[in-house]
């Protein structure tokens, strides 16, 4: 039984004209437990407000998506660490329970992405991807049963990026949650996906769906290139899939 | 994406140290070649001359140093005043200091004084609250900013003569009409305030707190009140700043105690020594509560970069 069940799933944003924007038409995708599902298209195509359906955030849309477990954790873009908290009262503040055991928990996040040393740092004495890095031990010190992320790698350059992904792997591997994430690099997700689904340009909905069998730790080999490559092409024909005008959600 | 292959380089600078650190050594080397060295001279010819201004933020000595000649200078002022004018319009701070004490150790002006900070305080914290409710519900919905926008505007524009007169003629001369018009003097300019707070709110944060499903309560304490904060704050050391003003014109026009009644008794008989010693208790009060809250907001903003450098 799919952990997650998005089934139909249509949005249409109202613009401040009155006009009706869709966002994602039809959207049906099911995510098996422990699965590393990607949803991959180009920017527009619906896939942050596929997130944000699917967190709760939003609860105006057709269709129906079905969880079977709301614990769910949120790495977004940008960090989005409350600046007036120090790295671990970050951790506190999603963690429920004593305040003694949500101590401890958080700590033991912290020093999971390497960060024990900065837990009493505010935000802005910590580097970009370090800020990211406490924003993965955030997400995962909730112990969730499903991990959404939206572009988590998009503000930090290459190198950085890298390394987190390297965290995020390594805790996934640890904790198995599902995740759900959302990106436009093809790279991304043929580094980190079981299965990568396609989605058109906006009015978002499947074009292709495609399981990643690399073997895992995965690194850029002719395998990963000729994967990328396959999957590049997948992402190019779904572009090009013509959209009716004026559909409504 | 394009190239997956780590370098290995650069991230450990950023892991490794504070981004101040990092900071520090570019600054260094940014330095004129003439600057190289740490002596004076080399100073003066790495840097333009305004640099050496003391930043009261960082350079707390200097900044002492700027404010004591500041209140010599003020006192200055006070002396030749009552040099050119003479004792009986203007009196030194010397006669007004004693003329203090006397009343002091006599208990008349900490009982007046006691008065008049209690309904500032009191006028201050009604403005709060109305006005802060008010602000942050203009602040979140469009029809109540609508509706009560005109309010607002006939609150910040009436004259506050007007306000302690018609309150003082409809409620009496009683405490309720001095309460009445101060709060109501103030309440609009704090409304404005947390209104525009409310607006300045990042709503992401909010975002991340329902995903990760934090409770409603928890979620305005821990998350809006922190933003909220500094207009708050801002408002509140202007609604106190007002509030002593229309306290004290309220008391002189209609109340039988007070630093604001002692004053006009005072100008029945054209005894300027003693209104200056109850003008002046009450700047010294005002300036210490200022003095508090300013010590309070930089507490409470110690996370912020400017304060943590």
């Amino acid at each position: 039984m799919p952990l997650v069940e998005i089934r139909g799933v249509s949005k249409t944003y109202i613009t401040p004209g009155g006009g009706a924007q869709p966002a994602l038409r039809g959207l049906s995708v099911a995510i098996d437990p422990g699965e590393f599902a990607v949803v991959l298209g180009p920017s527009g195509c619906g896939k942050t407000t596929l997130l944000r359906l699917v967190a709760g955030l939003d609860r105006h849309y057709e269709g129906d998506i079905r969880l079977a477990d709301s614990r769910t954790g949120f790495v977004f873009q940008e960090p989005r660490l409350l600046p007036w908290m120090t790295a671990r009262e970050n951790l506190r503040f999603v963690l429920g329970g004593s305040d003694g055991e949500a101590e401890r928990t958080a700590s033991e996040w912290l020093a999971r992405v390497g960060l024990a040393a900065f837990s009493t740092a505010f935000p802005h004495q910590l580097s970009a991807g370090m800020q990211q890095r406490v924003a993965l031990a955030r997400a995962f010190a909730v112990r969730p049963r499903l991990l959404l992320l939206d572009e988590p790698f998009s503000a930090l350059d290459e190198v950085t990026g890298l390394r987190v992904a390297e965290h995020l792997v390594a805790l996934w591997q640890d904790e198995r949650p599902t995740v759900l994430m959302v990106t436009h690099r093809v790279e991304e997700a043929v580094l980190l996906a079981d299965r990568v689904w396609v989605l058109t340009a906006g009015p978002g909905r499947v074009a292709a769906s495609r399981k990643i069998s690399l073997p895992r730790p995965r690194s850029p080999g002719p395998a990963f290139w000729a994967e990328v490559e396959r999957l590049r092409a997948a992402v190019m024909e779904a572009a090009d899939v013509p959209i009716a005008a004026g559909g409504q959600a | 994406m394009n190239a997956i292959t780590p370098s290995g380089a650069g991230h450990t600078g950023a892991a490794g140290h504070p981004p101040s650190a990092a900071a520090a050594r570019h600054h260094t080397a940014a330095q004129p070649a003439g600057g190289t060295g740490v002596g004076p001279a080399a100073q003066r010819a790495g840097r333009p001359r305004w640099s050496s201004w003391p930043r009261p933020a960082r350079d707390g000595a200097a900044s002492w140093r700027l404010s004591a000649a500041g209140f010599a200078s003020l006192l200055a002022v006070w002396l030749a005043l009552s040099q050119a004018l003479g004792p009986q319009l203007a009196p030194g701070p010397y006669v007004v200091g004693a003329a203090m004490w006397s009343d002091i150790r006599a208990g008349v002006l900490p009982y007046h004084l006691g008065i008049t900070l209690g309904r500032v305080l009191l006028t201050t914290a009604l403005a709060l609250a109305a006005g802060g409710a008010a602000g942050v519900w203009m602040g979140l919905s469009r029809p109540a900013d609508a509706f009560w926008a005109p309010w607002l505007v006939t609150g910040l524009t009436i004259p506050r003569l007007l306000l302690a007169v018609a309150a003082y003629l409809i409620l009496g001369l009683n405490e309720a009409a001095l309460v009445a018009a101060t709060a109501i003097a103030v309440a609009p300019s704090v409304a404005v305030a947390l209104r525009e707070g409310i607006r300045a709110v990042d709503w992401k944060l909010v975002d991340m707190a329902r995903a990760f499903a934090v409770p409603e309560p928890r979620r305005w304490r821990r998350v809006i009140w922190p933003q909220l904060l500094p207009f708050a704050a801002a408002s509140a050391r202007g609604a106190l700043s007002l509030s002593w003003k229309m306290v004290l014109f309220a008391e002189l026009l209609g109340r039988p105690s007070g630093i604001g009644y002692q004053i006009a008794f005072y100008f029945q008989t054209f005894n300027m020594r003693q209104i200056l010693a109850y003008g002046t208790a009450a700047v010294i009060v005002a300036a210490v509560l200022e003095t508090g809250m300013r010590a309070l907001e930089q507490h409470l903003y110690r996370w912020r970069p400017s304060a943590a450098v």
